[in-house]
């Protein structure tokens, strides 16, 4: 059961970190970072069977694989940016944080472009 | 599953540094123990870098990004 | 595994060596200076009663004293001792030269200053500029003594630390 390894290392990882952050908070930065990457990196075996289901479903049901693509991207644009906007709001940064979201915003945004056009010539053609 | 050394590793290496830090305030070496401070930054950043470039690679391979 | 755990024994051994090794040098320098203390005092009673010539009044001081310094003293007295008309500060500097490297830097240039007035000036003079080093030697005792133990301190820790770091970041 990997819902143990997390949950115990999630623990163990935040006595460690009490015990350092009162210390010197500049290393217990780099040191939740890591924490957080460990469990991303327990889980992701998980995620990518996951999105091979997901994979065959779209391919089974006909949906164009560029549009699968895209919705794939914007997830993984969604998950990078919110580890880096957590980890600088972790370091007291306010403003970093907030610009790096608006950043994968704005690249999320960019990447469904297609998709938006797609919509609007669908409503185009629908109404005339 | 990656190793969980890496955390008491640098967890190990903070305290070693925050230990040295007040010795060398208590010694009177401030500058030295400020130096102290920044290459334990510097350490912990470079295991850090390492495994951040691991996470951009698999999150590129698992949601099949070019 | 237990090479490991022997390599990283070793680093720690070593750094912990090191910065004992620092820590006593530094210990080394502070009981020069105290037998500079008393080289100085027993020179400043010889000289005050006159019983024996100066270079006697050396070898005696520095026998009392012992150490580094004891030695310098020693090497002193027999140096004037035997050529005669040489000055105290020439005995002084070829003596410096022989068996100076323990003595520390303070104690050096305390004595530099001392010997330039040794055997030059009346008797009254010279015990006066003793008296004076004395003085000297005694101050900086006091304010290095509690620093020094301090230093010595940082450097036993900064050792085994260093070595512990090194050790958590190569494993």
């Amino acid at each position: 059961m990997d819902i143990f390894q997390v949950v115990g290392l999630g623990i163990v990882a935040s006595v460690v970190l009490l015990l350092v952050r009162r210390e010197r908070p500049e290393l217990s930065l780099g040191l939740s970072l890591v924490v957080g990457l460990m469990l991303f990196f327990m889980i992701l075996p998980r995620l990518s069977a996951v999105i091979a289901v997901f994979g065959n479903l779209a391919a089974e049901s006909g949906i164009e694989p560029l549009y699968f693509g895209i919705v794939l991207k914007v997830l993984a644009i969604s998950y990078v940016a919110d580890m880096g906007a957590s980890i600088c709001r972790d370091a007291g940064e306010e403003m970093v944080a907030t610009r790096v979201e608006m950043a994968g915003k704005i690249l999320i945004l960019v990447s469904a472009l297609p998709i938006v056009q797609e919509v609007l010539n669908v409503i185009r053609s629908l109404m005339s | 599953m990656l190793s969980v050394d890496l955390i008491f590793k640098i967890a190990g290496l903070a305290i070693i540094v925050s230990v040295l830090h007040s010795v060398l305030k208590q010694a009177g070496k401030e500058e030295y123990a400020w130096l102290v401070t920044l290459t334990g930054i510097v350490i912990v950043l470079t295991l850090v870098t390492g495994l951040v470039a691991d996470f951009f690679n698999s999150v590129r391979s698992t949601f099949q990004l070019p | 595994m237990f090479l490991k755990l022997a390599g990283a024994m070793f680093i720690v051994g070593t750094a912990a060596a090191a910065g004992a090794g620092a820590a006593r040098a530094l210990e080394e320098e502070i009981k020069e200076l105290r037998r500079l203390e008393i080289a100085l005092e027993a020179l400043s009673s010889e000289v005050s009663y006159m019983l024996r010539p100066l270079p006697a009044a050396m070898i005696a001081a520095g026998e009392r004293a012992g150490g580094a310094v004891g030695e310098l003293f020693c090497l002193m007295g027999n140096r004037s001792g035997i050529s005669g008309r040489r000055t105290p500060e020439d005995v002084f500097l070829s003596a410096m030269e022989e068996t100076g490297e323990a003595i520390p830097r303070f104690a050096r240039e305390t004595l530099g200053e001392l010997v330039k007035t040794l055997g030059t000036s009346g008797h009254k003079e010279q015990l006066r500029y003793i008296d004076m080093s004395i003085d000297r030697v005694r101050s900086f005792l006091r304010s290095a003594e509690g620093d020094y133990e301090k230093k010595a301190r940082m450097y036993r820790h900064l050792g085994v630390l260093t070595g512990l770091a090194a050790v958590i970041v190569l494993i």
